[in-house]
């Protein structure tokens, strides 16, 4: 694992000791659920995070050996 | 420069002038001028949002970093992510139906008058020194590129965003940024096609990147000043936080959306989509710069000119005048939200409730006009002084550094914790305050933060990107103890001050039960009628829209493209308009600046 891709690691497991209780919280004074038109917060937050897992990873694990 | 620059220059500001003073007459009263009467949707609060991070510093520091580390420049953009929900579902509602108007006010609130006046002094220092910073790194700027006064070029730029704002308020404010947030997002990828045309393509730019500068991270634990580790505490949770929960400006923007979910989308489309394109506007100048000295078009640049080296070698006349522009714009869409700012918090929390509370609006708002060209002139005194004493302007990076954790910990513990009390707000503040400053003097506190990141630099510049998590830490552990220990309990009334159900906070919002059926919009003609804020609708109109009297409902243009610029909120007074048609106090119509020759558009709200 190189120097930077232990950044990415670093940021998407602790970023998430961060995001995850926020999404419950959310849950919890149901701001979303998961019953159907309810959803849209939790799936926009989910595209969100893949998002940036898809441009982030793609530059740390694909693009160097291009 | 030649004369199309000159042009360029002087027509840019000229439009923004005219376009800016084209919204005055939405600013009728202090609502208005500091809210925009809740009434823009979601894309343009959004772009307005995005306009406000971006400085005119903010491509010359990320070409810089772009130019030495490669695509990992984008890494302090992308890490918003992480606190949204926290935001999105914890504070923004609170912000939103609480009816608060300022951070200070805020925590009057929740804490008490004292909290509140220790609040509103650290505020007003801050935002007007800062004011001032984004003025000096203005000038400074553009002198680089065109050789004239610093002060000059600050002058000119606060005279012209003075004066809109001034006159304009917040709706003048969120419409310009809307242009300024295109130029400066538009004018990073003009830079970037025209580099790949010099270099000769993509394929010639991407074999000049080293395999490291295509990575999207930098290393870890080093270098000190760019180590992850570091970015990722200052940048992605301090400097977050900070910015969505403690920013006046960017709370200010969220209390002119017109509902909470387009509140929820603009935030959204900020995150997703505006700030990955910001993040390469700013930073391509940098990435190009590896591929211009490979075609032999660029000596190796010092890194902090290396947005105005490439800047030269592409632009021909015309796209020169056309990127100085972009400049001056990604200056002024910050400073007019700063200027804004510290008007609402001077009339907010110092003028009205202290020095004139019974005067009526109209007063206010001309004291806000005021307070809004005092704040300019404040800031652009100044630049001479930033510029002649430049540890005058290191002081107010440290303060800012010094403030910013504390006051993050006791936003976040205040609106999390219930038994967070007035007494630790306050240990919290001065404790942590505190601790950072004993940062400066006694580095090695820091030592067990940082991961192993070298210091980089002694007393005040040791640490420098680890000093954040140090701080949050320090500041937060005091808070917690400092409440612990404080038997006195909470004598404030707290409900809708601290997270709570969602159905609480609309409650108390709204005043009654809030009407959450599902509803689909209708579009009806208006019957303007002389009854002040009356509302009406027939009730078919009023079942399809599931509203019942007594519900919020929002009267808009039916053109999406004016953004909600001619629209407002109103409550349902009965059922007994005709079929299609919708009575409106002609006192509303004048408000909400709508046509009665055209048909309107009702939502319900709540």
């Amino acid at each position: 694992m190189t120097d930077s891709q232990a950044s990415f690691w670093y940021q998407y497991l602790l970023g998430l000791a961060f995001f995850l209780p926020g999404l419950y919280l959310g849950y919890r004074v149901r701001a979303w659920s998961f019953r159907k038109g309810e959803r849209g917060p939790l799936i926009l937050l989910l595209l969100l995070v893949t998002g940036y897992l898809a441009i982030q990873g793609f530059l740390e694990f694909v693009a160097p050996s291009l | 420069m030649n004369a199309l620059d000159t042009a360029i220059i002087a027509g840019y500001f000229v439009f923004i002038l005219g376009f800016g003073g084209m919204f005055a007459k939405y600013a009728t009263t202090t609502r208005d001028f500091f809210f925009a009467g809740r009434r823009f949707s979601w894309w343009l609060i959004a772009l307005s949002c995005v306009s406000m991070v971006v400085g005119s510093y903010s491509f010359v520091k990320y070409s810089a970093v772009a130019y030495e580390y490669g695509f990992s420049s984008t890494q302090t953009y992308l890490n918003d992510w992480m606190l949204l929900p926290l935001w999105l579902f914890g504070w923004f509602p609170i912000v939103y139906y609480s009816r608060i108007q300022s951070i200070p006010e805020y925590m009057a609130l929740r804490f008490g008058p004292r909290t509140r006046a220790v609040m509103t002094g650290l505020l007003l220092l801050y935002m007007v020194g800062y004011i001032g910073i984004n003025f000096f790194t203005m000038g400074i700027a553009i002198h680089a590129l065109i050789p004239w006064s610093v002060f000059g070029w600050a002058a000119v730029t606060a005279l012209v965003t003075a004066l809109y704002v001034s006159f304009g308020g917040q709706p003048s404010v969120i419409m310009t940024d809307l242009a300024q947030g295109i130029l400066l997002i538009f004018a990073g990828f003009v830079l970037f096609f025209l580099g790949l045309d010099a270099v000769g393509g993509f394929a010639p730019f991407w074999d000049a990147l080293p395999a490291d500068h295509r990575a999207a991270f930098s290393p870890l634990t080093h270098p000190p000043d760019f180590a992850a580790a570091g970015i990722f505490w200052q940048d992605g949770i301090a400097n977050t936080a900070a910015f969505y929960f403690l920013n006046q400006g960017f709370i200010m923007r969220f209390l002119s959306v017109r509902s909470e979910g387009d509140g929820r989308r603009a935030v959204f489309a900020v995150a997703l989509v505006l700030m990955p394109l910001v993040a390469f506007s700013v930073s391509s100048a940098g990435w190009l710069a590896a591929g211009l000295e490979r075609a032999g078009l660029l000596d190796h640049p010092d890194p902090r000119d290396v947005f105005i080296r490439v800047t030269e070698v592409l632009c021909r006349p015309g796209v020169f005048g056309f990127v100085i522009a972009a400049l001056i714009a990604a200056l002024m869409s910050s400073v007019d939200a700063l200027i804004n700012a510290v008007s609402a918090i001077f009339v907010n929390d110092v003028w009205r409730p202290y020095v004139r509370p019974d005067a009526p609006d109209r007063h206010h708002l001309i004291v806000a006009r005021w307070a809004s060209l005092a704040a300019s002139g404040l800031g652009l005194a100044l630049v001479p002084v930033y510029s002649g004493f430049r540890s005058i302007y290191t002081a107010h990076a440290t303060f800012t550094a010094a403030i910013t954790p504390p006051l993050v910990s006791v936003i976040l513990l205040g609106f999390l914790w219930r038994r967070f009390t007035a007494r630790a707000a306050v240990c919290t503040m001065i404790g942590g305050s505190l601790a950072i400053v004993l940062s400066f003097f006694v580095p090695e506190v820091i030592a067990p933060f940082a991961h192993g990141i070298a210091p980089g630099g002694t007393y005040g510049h040791a640490y420098m990107f680890m000093r954040a998590l140090y701080g949050l830490v320090a500041s937060t552990g005091i808070g917690v103890v400092a409440a612990l220990l404080d038997r006195s309990s909470p004598a404030l009334d707290l409900r809708g001050l601290v997270v709570a159900d969602r159905l609480a906070l609309l409650r108390r919002f709204k005043g009654s039960e809030p009407d959450l059926r599902p509803g689909r919009p209708v579009t009806v003609a208006a019957v303007p009628v002389d009854r002040p804020g009356w509302v009406a609708l027939s009730p078919a109109d009023a079942e399809r829209l599931a509203a019942r009297p007594g519900d919020h409902l929002y009267l808009s243009d039916t053109r999406w493209w004016l953004g909600g610029l001619r629209s407002a909120h109103a409550v349902l007074g009965d059922v007994t308009a005709r079929p299609a048609h919708v009575e409106v106090g002609r006192d509303l119509l004048a408000q909400a600046g709508l046509d009665p020759r055209r048909p309107v558009r009702v939502t319900k709200v709540l």
